[in-house]
């Protein structure tokens, strides 16, 4: 996203406000001091992020009531696979480096609907207009842009050359990130959950109003067979090459400036086992994405900080922002019958990441489906 | 005739009544078998915030933010942190 300069990300225009937002003035949300023209003795106690239990609930009192259960809240997900992989022994340098690290990925309201993120630097997104529907090029992707806008839009092309066509969501179909992901769910209005993939998928490929008749009567397709359908995730059939990362380190300057170093990521296709199983999830066969997550991520903040990294596999669950209705995966039977490239093998793991053989056993395919005559 | 009315309603309530006691106990699905739990936040409740008064006049403010010309002057470039980072995030 293009970059404002400090002037551009304060400047603003009190008629975009709108009436009902503009009526309470300055003052009532951000603090500070009025009636002066003195910079610094106006932004006394100036409050950039206002607390939205003290000031957007006057209003919107039910989404305030949910949003800190909102993943971007919580960053529930973190913590999830961090207690997996670590003790009580580690925890506390462990949180060092998160603080450091991690825990800057916070949304606030302002942060989606008035301002860019902080994670990006902040800055008004249209002069303090305040948006109903954030910009998802200014903010969703903003934050999520080395994976999910990048698969999403099409800029990525494989080791040979390829390039990855964009989502059909988003090309033709045109749906930004909230045409799936509702305001409910970024608002926390779901649920508490641990992770982006507790509780049942949402969004679903097949909830209402999207492909609700997949499997009915009227589906024609003809790979969506009884059996197809119970033992594979949709993704596994219609997602295209996606992103993986390997190996993050991090650590800080000299200075105390927070940083990190990864190895260059991959875009690559593989099929492993469903490490979540569950009759919310009940498919046999999903695609996984390596996480960059290594056995030594931590290492500058201690010795061996995540004592228990094989309690989670590195190839994790996934749903890339690849979709398409036609992929290499759905040419013919044998594209995936007996084709052990797509699939996530022990021989694949050993030669990619030979330290997580034992991290990831319970997502490895130790038997390819066979080739059909 | 009256008398009938006064059945009737009484018949309907208590197939009101019924109907409720009967409504099947909804079971929460079980938790997720992949990981240790970790704490959660319940939905908290927001107690009763009243709307934010326009506390002070904000004119100056809104003068100095509308202003091109004096945020140019007086805003400042933050120092730009170390970019150290290789690779992608």
């Amino acid at each position: 996203m293009p970059p404002l300069e400090a002037w551009e990300k304060v400047f603003l225009d009190d008629q975009a406000l709108g009436k009902v937002h503009a009526d309470l003035g300055c003052i009532a949300c951000h603090g500070g001091v009025g009636g002066t023209t003195d910079k610094e003795q106006a932004h006394q106690g100036i409050v950039r992020d206002p607390d939205p239990a003290q000031t957007c609930a006057s209003c919107h009192k039910s989404i305030v009531g949910t949003y800190q259960n909102s993943l971007h809240v919580t960053l529930a997900g973190y913590y999830t696979v961090l207690r997996a992989r670590s003790d009580e022994e580690h925890w506390p340098q462990l949180m060092t480096a998160f603080d450091n690290h991690c825990d800057n990925c916070h949304a606030s309201c302002g942060q989606c609907h008035v301002s860019r993120p902080t994670l990006n630097e902040g800055g008004l997104l249209a002069k303090h207009e305040f948006k109903k529907l954030p910009p998802m090029n200014l903010t969703c992707t903003g934050c999520h842009g080395t994976r999910v806008n990048d698969e999403y839009k099409g800029k990525n092309q494989t080791a040979d050359g390829q390039k990855v066509p964009a989502d059909v969501h988003f090309n033709p179909g045109g749906m930004a990130c909230f045409t799936c992901h509702t305001g409910d769910q970024m608002h926390g209005a779901l649920g508490v959950f641990n992770h982006r993939y507790d509780g049942p998928p949402d969004p679903s490929c097949t909830q209402k109003g999207c492909h609700e008749n997949i499997g009915g009567p009227d589906d024609q397709v003809e790979y969506h067979t009884k059996v197809h359908l119970e033992k594979l995730q949709c993704q596994v059939c219609h997602a295209e090459p996606y992103k993986h990362c390997y190996n993050c380190h991090v650590q800080l300057s000299d200075k105390g400036v927070p940083y990190f170093k990864s190895d260059p990521s991959e875009i690559l296709f593989k099929i492993g086992r469903n490490p979540i199983q569950s009759p919310e999830r009940p498919w046999e066969y999903v695609v996984v994405r390596h996480v960059p997550v290594a056995r030594d991520t931590f290492a500058y903040y201690g010795e061996n900080l995540l004592p228990n990294f094989d309690a989670r596999e590195t190839w994790t669950y996934a749903t890339p922002h690849t979709i398409q209705r036609r992929t290499p995966q759905t040419e013919s039977c044998n594209s995936c019958h007996g084709n052990a490239s797509l699939f996530l093998t022990e021989d694949f793991v050993r030669q990619r990441t030979p330290d997580e053989v034992e991290a990831n056993r319970n997502v490895i395919v130790t038997k390819v489906p066979a080739r059909i005559p | 005739m009256r008398k009938g009315i006064w059945l009737f309603l009484g018949g309907l309530l208590g197939l009101i009544l019924v109907g409720c006691l009967a409504r099947p106990e909804i079971t929460p699905l079980p938790p997720s078998p992949m990981l240790p739990a970790v704490p959660t936040l319940a939905a908290t409740p927001v107690p009763p915030t009243e709307t934010p008064v326009p506390a002070a006049d904000s004119s100056t403010c809104i003068a100095c933010h509308t202003d091109e010309e004096t945020l140019k002057a007086l805003a400042v470039e933050p120092e730009k942190a170390e970019h150290l980072s290789e690779g992608e995030g």
